[in-house]
């Protein structure tokens, strides 16, 4: 199989993609405000009224690129604690790709992830907790 | 392109991983989910063997190569997860093309031999697939609306509005 013995620069697309995405995106966020609109981009919020794990990151993301660190909180706790962990997991992959060295993100981290993150969009949506974790979802 | 060349060479440790997971040194066994390697000779049916009986018995073999053939198993654990985020999420094809590209490399690797969770890249396919589609009827939609209705109009005075901040 050709892939199995691919050179570091096609083992790095991957990651330098993500990368690339994840840059853009950040600089789109920052310099427009996604809570400016007053429409819904996604349609799981705008249907149903229902805010899914990353509901907020882009208006998280926008917060923390104006300093405000309470504001990023309340669009989304998980995503801005969980930032530094992304950041460091990126870099493992591309430390990966470049070396075939280094530590790997275990499966079971995967899972994990994705416990909490199911975990985290039930809790924000309960009656109860949604001043707590969705301060800006009106029911 | 999904035509296994053959038995590969047991003594070769030929499964390395594009995603940078490395062969685990000989003799090691790595945590994958409790999935013990069985005795010699004892070969458990991977998924989509049907053409190629013969393939998984030499990747698995212990002593060999030292795994029974789960090295691989992320990619249907990445497939599956991303194509969830990208259909529960509204990421649409960002995650959903990624979801798709790894279900068919978790699909061909479980097919050689590589993984044993075919059945997490085939979900992670579907899901990936359909989450795509989804998100491009919305755009051609959303750019329908803006059309038709225009930006300013939809954007500012849409019955969906949520207050944050003000």
């Amino acid at each position: 199989m050709t892939e199995r013995r691919l050179p570091s620069a096609a083992r790095l697309g991957p990651p330098v993609i993500v990368g690339v995405v994840a840059v853009l995106g950040t600089a789109v966020a920052t310099v427009v405000d996604p809570g400016g609109t007053r429409l819904s981009l996604c349609p799981l919020l705008a249907l149903a009224g229902v805010a899914c794990p990353l509901c907020g990151g882009l208006r998280a993301v926008h917060a923390l690129s104006q300093g405000d660190l309470p504001a990023a909180l309340s669009f989304n706790a998980l995503l801005v604690v969980t930032l530094p962990l992304l950041v460091l997991g990126w870099a493992a992959w591309v430390r990966r790709a470049t070396s075939r060295s280094g530590p790997v993100v275990p499966t079971w981290v995967v899972w994990a992830g994705f416990a909490v993150a199911v975990v985290f969009g039930v809790l924000r949506n309960l009656p109860p907790l949604v001043p707590w974790l969705t301060p800006w979802l009106v029911g | 392109m999904s035509t296994p060349n053959g038995p590969q060479d047991p003594y070769q440790p030929s499964g390395e991983n594009p995603y940078g997971q490395q062969p685990p040194a000989y003799g090691q066994q790595p945590p994958a989910y409790g999935q013990q390697p069985p005795a010699y000779g004892q070969q458990p049916p991977a998924y989509g063997q049907q053409g190629y009986p013969a393939a998984p018995s030499y990747p698995s073999a212990p002593g060999y190569y030292g795994t029974s053939g789960t090295e691989q198993n992320s990619l249907g654990v990445w497939s599956l997860v991303l194509g969830l985020a990208a259909f529960v999420c509204s990421l649409g094809f960002l995650t959903g093309v990624p979801a798709i590209i790894l279900g068919r490399k978790s699909k061909r690797a479980a097919a050689e031999g590589r993984a044993n969770n075919g059945g997490l890249g085939s979900a992670g396919l579907i899901i990936g697939w359909i989450a795509t589609v989804l998100s491009i009827i919305g755009i051609v939609v959303f750019g329908i609306l803006v059309a038709t209705v225009g930006w300013d109009e939809l954007m500012h005075n849409s019955q969906y509005q949520y207050s944050w901040g003000s």
